[in-house]
Order: structure tokens, then C-alpha cells, then sequence
């Protein structure tokens, strides 16, 4: 399914429909007539395909694509915004320390236990 | 504020104390910074204090005082809850109307927009003079990885363009930053979960 709250997010989307597919941009386009030059533009957000062509996507790529048009900007659980944090940021740890806390800002951090050293490993 | 001192969870502590302080201050006190962050984007980023825009006027101060609060240099804070109160501005830097507003216990919380942040995280990204490696670059990144599909891109690109037409060099650099964060965070979803 594809959800989209802004016609810009499509070309993103349908790079990673074409990607999980097992599909290169060449085959892509193979399938659809079109060029490979016309697919990366699709997918670079240079062009916004038409429903036409969304739905030639679909059946060249095997998969339905739904498309929510206005606000679909419902709010991720904090699990799921917190794996999106893994796969992007990898094992980056903020540290507050870095951030040259205040004395009054390190008496706050040290209450909670968000000591220097737990950081520093 | 007793509620808030004895909250255990930083976030919810800050969030407690950020609604109390809207029940007392003459102009309602707009949640930004760290503890927003925390917020929208579920990362563990230990915020340090809580920032809030509003304007203080002297009684607000006289307030603040009985509320249990202390100046210390620029921040309030506030010995029982242990929370550091700053208040960077007298306004958010954003639409008024994308301020988000939820219920914390008995009190309501003004929260910037989502959008209104990621502008904010990515507009001191381009403070660093190594933008790539500081925390400001990666903490527009987990805003961005966190809230992909609900930033307003269009609203994005517009308040870019403002900027660059008044400071064209902040805004090339967060039109820059951002074209790489979308792309590092696009990268990231399309690579097969480990």
C-alpha cells in the first residue's frame, strides 16, 4: 500500500516498490515502453506521474499501489518512529554532555541519572 | 508543578511543566528545541532544559518566582522538578497555526509544528562548521527519519525559499542539508531491514 500526504513523496515510494520488486530502473522502464531516464525522473520527484501511468507502475512492478490523497499524516507509534531512527541513525547515541550543558542543566541531567560517563562508553 | 515533580519520565516531566507554565503566563508558551524533538521524533535525544518562546513580562517573573522557579543565568529552574526552563524567544520562528496542542495530565501543551522544527533542526545544522558529523545534523535527521511521510514538503520548500531570498546563504546551506537528509533517510528505507 502507499500512502502519501504530498504528490512529491510518490517518485520515493515507487523507487523503494520498484527495489523490493528485485526491478533496476532499466527494467523498470523496459516493461513500461518508456526510458530509464523517464523512470529516474519519476523517482527523483522531476516528474509526477499521471494515475495512468501510477497504475501501468503497479502492474509492470506485480503489486497494487494504493494512493491516499490529502492528509494522511497520522502520527507513527513511537515503536515504529523508533525503528525508523534505528535504520537511519544507525548506533548514534546523543550525548547532552556534548551540548555543554549549563550548571543548572547538568544538576537537571545528573537527577535523572543521565550521567557524563553513561555517554562516555 | 507537584505533578511534575514527582513525574519519574524527563519528556512527560518537561511536557508537565510546560503546560503549567501555560495556565500562569499572560501569552500561551510555545514548546520548542530538545524536549520538541523528543516529542515528534521518539528519539532519546536528553534534552538538557526545556525551551519555550513567549514573551515574560515582569509579573509573568514575579510568577514564575511563587511558581518555585530561580534565574540562574539565562534559564529558570525550577529546584523541586529539577527542570531548567530557557526561554530563547519571545515567538516560535514558523506558522502560529501549525502549533500542535494536546492534553498532559489536567493541563494542555503547545508544541511547535512538526514542520516548523525540522526548519528550526535544519536551519542550525548549518551553524557547525563540520554540518555532516555535529548533533545539529543528526538530530534534523531523526526528525526527518522519524516524521518522513508527515513533514509538508510543500511548506518546507516555500519558508527555503523565503529564507534564501533574505539570507542566501543559510538558506542555500538548509536547502543543501536537506536534499542530503532526504536522500541518507530514502537510502535507509529502501535498504533491507537488519
Amino acid at each position: 500500500m502507499l500512502s502519501l500526504m504530498d504528490a512529491t513523496q510518490i517518485g520515493p515510494l515507487i523507487e523503494a516498490l520498484r527495489r523490493e520488486a528485485g526491478l533496476t530502473q532499466s527494467e523498470l522502464a523496459r516493461r513500461l515502453a518508456t526510458t530509464q531516464a523517464a523512470i529516474s525522473k519519476i523517482e527523483t520527484g522531476r516528474s509526477l506521474p499521471s494515475l495512468t501511468v501510477i497504475e501501468r507502475i503497479a502492474r509492470a512492478i506485480g503489486r497494487p499501489i494504493t494512493i491516499t490523497l490529502g492528509d494522511a499524516r497520522e502520527p507513527l507509534t513511537r515503536k515504529e518512529r523508533q525503528e525508523r531512527l534505528r535504520r537511519v541513525l544507525g548506533d548514534y547515541r546523543f550525548d547532552p554532555w556534548d551540548r555543554n550543558p549549563t550548571p543548572v542543566e547538568q544538576e537537571s541531567l545528573l537527577a535523572d541519572g543521565l550521567t557524563r560517563e553513561r555517554f562516555s562508553s | 508543578m507537584r505533578l511534575a515533580a514527582s513525574e519519574r519520565r524527563r519528556l512527560r516531566r518537561h511536557l508537565l511543566v510546560a503546560a503549567a507554565l501555560r495556565e500562569v503566563l499572560a501569552q500561551e508558551p510555545v514548546v520548542v528545541g530538545g524536549t520538541a524533538e523528543e516529542y515528534h521524533s521518539a528519539a532519546e535525544y536528553h534534552e538538557t532544559d526545556l525551551d519555550v518562546c513567549a514573551p515574560l513580562s515582569a509579573n509573568d517573573k514575579v510568577l514564575l518566582a511563587q511558581l518555585g522557579f530561580a534565574r540562574h543565568g539565562r534559564h529558570w529552574f525550577h529546584e523541586a522538578s529539577k527542570v531548567a526552563v530557557e526561554f530563547p524567544d519571545t515567538r516560535i520562528d514558523g506558522d502560529d497555526g501549525r502549533v500542535e496542542r494536546f492534553r498532559v495530565s489536567t493541563g494542555t501543551v503547545a508544541m511547535i509544528g512538526l514542520d516548523d522544527l525540522y526548519l528550526d533542526r535544519l536551519r542550525q545544522a548549518t551553524a557547525p562548521f563540520h554540518p555532516d558529523t555535529s548533533i545539529e545534523f543528526a538530530s534534523a535527521l531523526a526528525v526527518a527519519a522519524a516524521c518522513f511521510d508527515r513533514i509538508d514538503r510543500r511548506y518546507v520548500l516555500r519558508r527555503i525559499g523565503a529564507i534564501e531570498a533574505s539570507e542566501p546563504d543559510i538558506g542555500s546551506k538548509m536547502r543543501a542539508l536537506d536534499s542530503k537528509i532526504r536522500r541518507r533517510v530514502r537510502r535507509s528505507f529502501v535498504r533491507p531491514s537488519r
